[in-house]
């Protein structure tokens, strides 16, 4: 039977794969891989791929202290619990001073963490949120709504620098359990 | 070249995080080192339980951090168990709640409510 470590690295590789899929999409976007004319990938995909990173970024840290995997596939409603968890840990250990200038920061990744959350069908607020990456919705004027043709307005945070320090704490969160010390 | 790395005890590193964390986090009311029966072994994680009122009561779920060396600094094994209040008034009516057999160990409590400052204090001591 695997170990917690096994399926706790396994969770964390592919949350590697997720994330590194989205950047390739980022590549294709900005001309950097070659694609066929007229063909861009949509805003849902790439969230959709940082959802999935982050979920089981989330899932591999809470797989490592013996969390059974099962109990885990059945919800996808843990980023925002434990994605402050991780960010909160990344600012502590690396930053000795000014912690309180990070306050403000952390408390925005908390509301993004449960964005992000919602980005995936199965999480609907209690059907206050019916707005995903993956499936059309009806909104509350009665149109149907297509994920690929949404803007995400609530994801507008990963745009400005929050975002992209967000992104690479995400990355660096991934990378330290995929490369990490045997006696975890 | 070889590098010198800064190694600290689970008790210091314990109230560096706790500091850290009541700094981070307004909605931390206290935080509490675990403590087991593993305490004595070398590669025991510090183990943090977090009272948080901005956390859903979602049951208990430890957050297991591995070690990292990082700019010449090595920071142990954490182990995080963040709960919402009202999961934490159960588990003091009943501390068996607290998964892997751990027990409540010294507490570090927020004394005032915009200011980050601590007090270790043990226990029921």
């Amino acid at each position: 039977m695997a170990s917690a470590k096994e399926w706790s690295l396994a969770y964390a590789k592919q949350a590697r794969a997720d994330f590194n899929a989205r950047v390739c999409l980022f590549d294709m976007n900005r001309g950097a891989i070659r694609t066929p004319p007229g063909i861009a990938v949509p805003s849902c995909h790439h969230l959709m791929l940082l959802q999935m990173s982050c979920e089981k970024l989330c899932k591999a840290h809470l797989c490592a202290k013996g969390t059974n995997p099962d109990d885990l596939t059945g919800s996808h409603a843990y980023v925002a619990n434990v994605l402050p968890t991780i960010f909160r840990m990344q600012f502590a250990r690396h930053f000795d001073r000014n912690l309180r200038s990070q306050a403000r920061f952390v408390r925005r990744v908390s509301h993004l963490a449960r964005q992000i959350e919602l980005l995936a069908p199965a999480v609907r607020d209690g059907g206050r949120r019916m707005d995903n990456c993956e499936y059309p919705w009806e909104d509350a004027a009665g149109h149907v709504v297509v994920p690929a043709e949404y803007s995400f307005p609530n994801m507008n945070i990963l745009k400005v620098h929050e975002g992209v320090l967000f992104l690479k704490l995400i990355e660096k969160s991934i990378d330290q359990l995929c490369v990490r010390s045997p006696s975890l | 070249m070889s590098q010198t790395i800064d190694v600290v005890d689970n008790d210091k590193y314990a109230e560096k995080l706790a500091r850290a964390h009541f700094q981070l986090e307004p909605g931390i009311s206290l935080i509490a080192q675990l403590e087991s029966s593993n305490d004595a072994e070398s590669d025991e994680p510090l183990k943090l339980l977090e009272v948080n009122s901005n956390s859903l009561p979602m049951g208990l779920h430890p957050v297991q951090f591995p070690p990292v060396v990082d700019a010449g600094r090595w920071h142990p094994s954490v182990i995080i168990l963040e709960v919402a209040p009202e999961e934490f008034k159960e588990i003091q009516k009943n501390p068996a709640l607290l998964p892997n057999g751990w027990r409540m160990g010294r507490q570090f409590k927020r004394t005032q409510k915009r200011q980050a400052r601590w007090h270790p204090r043990k226990n029921g001591r």
